[in-house]
This record gives C-alpha cells, structure tokens and sequence, in this order.
C-alpha cells in the first residue's frame, strides 16, 4: 500500500466525492475516504456525493471537516484492508505517530473533533478522541476535571452530591 | 450536558484505569456521568477490559473501588443457617494496594463490620465480581486465578483452597452449597450446566473439583451456532446469574441477541439426585444421560411468553 500524501492520490480511477461544509466550502476526496464515515458511507454506496451534487454536512465546519479527511485519509488504506492483517510494523507505527500527533490540539478543536466523530460515525476517530480525554481527565481531582472539560461550576445541589460521594468513597481521593 | 454525547463519554470513561479510583472520581463530577459509571452493562465492559488488557499491570494493584468492605458485602448466609445464633450475615474480600487479600465479617448483632483479616501477606490474585458462598462455618470466595478463598468464621483464619478451578468455565461460575452442606460449585460451558463438588484423594493427597452432574439446558435459549462475539468483548452467552436452594435451582441470563435475551429460572433436580453417591465420578468427559433441564423464563423481552 502507497502511503497516501492527500486526496488527489495516484489512482485516476478512484471515485471521489464532494462534503460540503456548514459554512459552504467544497471538499473533494477519494469515497474510500469519506467512507469511514458510517453516516456517509451508505450515501456514497448509493452514488451519492458525485459530480456536481455533493453531500451537505450541516453540522461540520470547514476547520473541522478539514481536520476529520486528513484522519480518514490517513486511515482509509489500512480500513479497506480490513483491520489491515497484512500491514508491517512500520505502518502501524506510522498511524500511531499520526494518531499521537493528530490530536495533539487545542481543546476548542478537540471538542468540535468530538461532535464530528459523533456525527459523521467515524469509529476510529470517536476511540481516539476518547483516549485523549480520558488521557486529560487522569489524575485530577473532580473539580479539576469539570473546569478542564468547560463544565460550569455546579450548583449547590451538585456541589453536595459531590461532598457527599466524597465522603463516601473518601479513600478513594487520598 | 449535551456534551459530550453519550456514546463517546461511554468511550471515554471506558478508558479510565480503576485504579485507583480515576472512574470513580470523574464519575463524581455529574449526576449523568454517574449513571453511566454505574450501568451493569457499562461496568461488565469496563472490568472485562481493564482485566483482559495484556498491560494489566496497573490493574493488578487495584485498589476494590467497587468491593471495599464497607460498601459491597460479596456474601450473605442463607436463612435458616447455624449463623443466625451468631449472627453473622455477610462477608467481603477484597484485594488492597499492596496485593495482599482481605476480608471482613458483618455482624448484625453489633451493626458493624468486622476487623479485616489478612490473608498473611499472601499474594492472592483478585476476587472475582461473583457473589461468594456461606457454607457450614466458613464464607467462600473465587479468586480470578481460579482457586477458592476461605474464612473460617471462629477461628479467623484466612485461607486459599489449593484446588483450582479450571479456565474452561471462564467465571461463568457460582460457589454454593451442595446439598451435603459442602462448598459446591455450579459452572457452565455452552449448553451444559455442571455441578461440581471437591473432593480428596486420599491416595495422592489432592483435592481437585469434581464434576458431580451435567445438566443439558437444551431449549430455545441456547440456540446452535455458538457464541455470539463481536470483536470488542467476548460475551458469554449463556451466564450464571445465581444459584438457590443448594443448587437445585438456577438462575440463567441469556443474551444471544435481542430476540433471545432474558433472565431463566432452571430447576434442576440436584437435590434429589446429589445424595446419589453413584453420580460420582461421572467427570466432565463422560456427561450424564440427564433430562433437559427445563427452563423458565422469568423475566424477558415482551415478545416471549414463559415456556413451561
């Protein structure tokens, strides 16, 4: 398997499909791609998405959705492998790299990362971004983690039920 | 909180190690986090990942967020049992920091629990989730490596049964008591439901877990074809959800699909046929010629009327 630099690969005959963003930019990329996308992947099976038509993606700015195809891309050879049984060491390393670095990012586009990967259904892109905020929530007090995942500070009443898990499980905070 | 959906916070707390206490602090955070920490569901995948990761190391020193003592007693006497004199209604083990397993006894006549017994610095491997057993004087528990821990009640001590159980069953598993009054074991492999007791070969020394009976649970809720896995999570399809009346009634949840998925009740005649000392030796090679237990489903989806 070539390793894919961008979308106009070097298979002329690789269908592409065109994702329109919520704020009307044009994306062009390879199906196999985009096809990561559960959400998607029935619509393109169905021919959607060709030529002049392209599939509108409400929800997905242009600055994430740009973000998203650099993921599927990277990952769509080793899908269409299934699982890629075959893949060497080297190209497993090469994805974990990617993947370390992919979501090495503000916490702003981690989050709209999230709502995508919701969204659009793309598995491996939804496990990823868990990771990393599962990574982020490690070790921090209760507070802490509210105030690292913009929850507003609680209200009495959660503020109690807080204390009072506390208090409960007080080994647990040592 | 819309944010974030509910599947990928799923995923999220799904990653969080147990030990010590990472779920359990972020599960605090909100009332909606807690809910999905505290799903059956939720903590079944959760602990079926963190205790089949091959990086299980971290793991391994878990500290019992969900078996301190204080807050999930594993076992309880039967009623009618020689305890109530002493009043002595659950136990609970649990495996500290360090590795070495404790357990504690409650009384209900002074309304606390007990000092917590050591079992001497031994490395005990952890308790598994199953319920333990109260048999004659002593609360049993499983132990994930398959051996049995034992607290004798009035003396204290804190001991490991030397038999293992074997892997095959996987924990699908229950300790209980036989109809002799000896701790007995009810195991399941696919459509076969064993009844296990241990027993001493005098001429070597060993004790080893002996198949007393093999029930055949041969109806609809076992369905051919095996085990259903889907790539994350192993499901045992047919599990021991508990056992009453010294084994003669069984409590089963299936959950082939969602067509078949429901809690079973299957009465399986142990107690009139256990005394049978001619059932020895029958051994997990050779199944008995046993009648189908019969199943009852006793709780399931709406679409199934209980077969009787």
């Amino acid at each position: 398997m070539a390793a894919p630099e961008s979308g106009d690969g070097n298979n002329g005959a690789a269908r592409m499909v065109t994702l329109i963003s919520s704020d009307n930019t044009r994306f062009e990329v390879e199906a196999a791609a985009a096809s990561l996308s559960q959400t998607l992947q029935l619509t393109i099976l169905d021919g959607g998405g060709g030529g002049g038509d392209g599939i509108p993606l409400p929800n997905v700015d242009s600055a994430t959705l740009s973000k998203v195809l650099e993921y599927c891309i990277k990952h769509a050879p080793a899908a269409a492998n299934g699982g890629a049984p075959n893949a060497t060491a080297v190209d497993r390393a090469e994805l974990e790299r990617f993947d370390n670095e992919f979501v090495n990012i503000d916490q702003s586009v981690l989050y709209s990362l999230i709502m995508a990967a919701h969204n659009l259904e793309i598995e491996g892109l939804q496990s990823l971004v868990a990771k990393k905020v599962a990574d982020m929530i490690k070790g921090k007090s209760p507070m802490e983690i509210r105030r690292t995942l913009g929850f507003p500070d609680p209200t009495p009443e959660e503020q109690a039920e807080m204390n009072a898990h506390m208090l409960e499980y007080g080994w647990a905070y040592e | 909180m819309a944010f974030p959906p509910d599947d990928v916070l799923w995923e999220i707390l799904l990653r969080l190690l147990p030990q010590p206490s990472t779920l359990l602090r972020a599960s605090s955070i909100s009332t909606h986090w807690r809910t999905i920490a505290v799903d059956p569901c939720f903590l079944r995948r959760h602990h079926t990942r963190h205790l089949s990761s091959a990086s299980s190391t971290t793991t391994r020193a878990w500290t019992a967020a969900s078996s301190t003592p204080a807050t999930r007693p594993t076992a309880s006497l039967p009623t009618g049992s020689p305890h109530q004199t002493s009043a002595t209604i659950g136990g609970s083990s649990s495996t500290d920091a360090r590795g070495t397993t404790v357990a504690a006894v409650y009384s209900s006549e002074k309304g606390a629990w007990g000092d917590h017994t050591n079992a001497a610095g031994v490395w005990t491997s952890l308790p598994s989730e199953r319920p333990g057993a109260a048999v004659g004087d002593a609360v049993y528990w499983l132990l994930n490596d398959g051996r049995v821990l034992s607290l004798k009640l009035h003396d204290d001590g804190l001991t490991i049964l030397v038999a293992k159980v074997s892997s095959l069953y996987a924990d699908n598993v229950q300790l209980t008591r036989t109809a002799d009054g000896e701790i007995g074991l009810t195991a399941m492999t696919g459509s076969a439901l064993h009844i296990l007791a241990l027993e001493t070969d005098d001429e070597f020394d060993t004790t080893s877990w002996v198949v007393r009976r093999t029930v055949l649970i041969d109806h609809e809720i076992v369905p051919s074809g095996g085990p259903v896995e889907d790539d994350r999570e192993p499901r045992c399809c047919v599990r021991i959800v508990g056992v009453h009346d010294d084994g003669a009634v069984v409590f089963l949840y299936t959950a082939y699909s969602c067509a078949v998925r429901g809690y079973w009740q299957c009465r399986c005649g142990v107690q009139a046929q256990a005394t049978d000392s001619a059932g020895r030796g029958i051994g997990s090679a050779n199944p008995s010629s046993d009648p189908p237990a019969v199943p009852v489903l006793i709780i399931g989806s709406a679409d199934r009327l209980p077969i009787e």
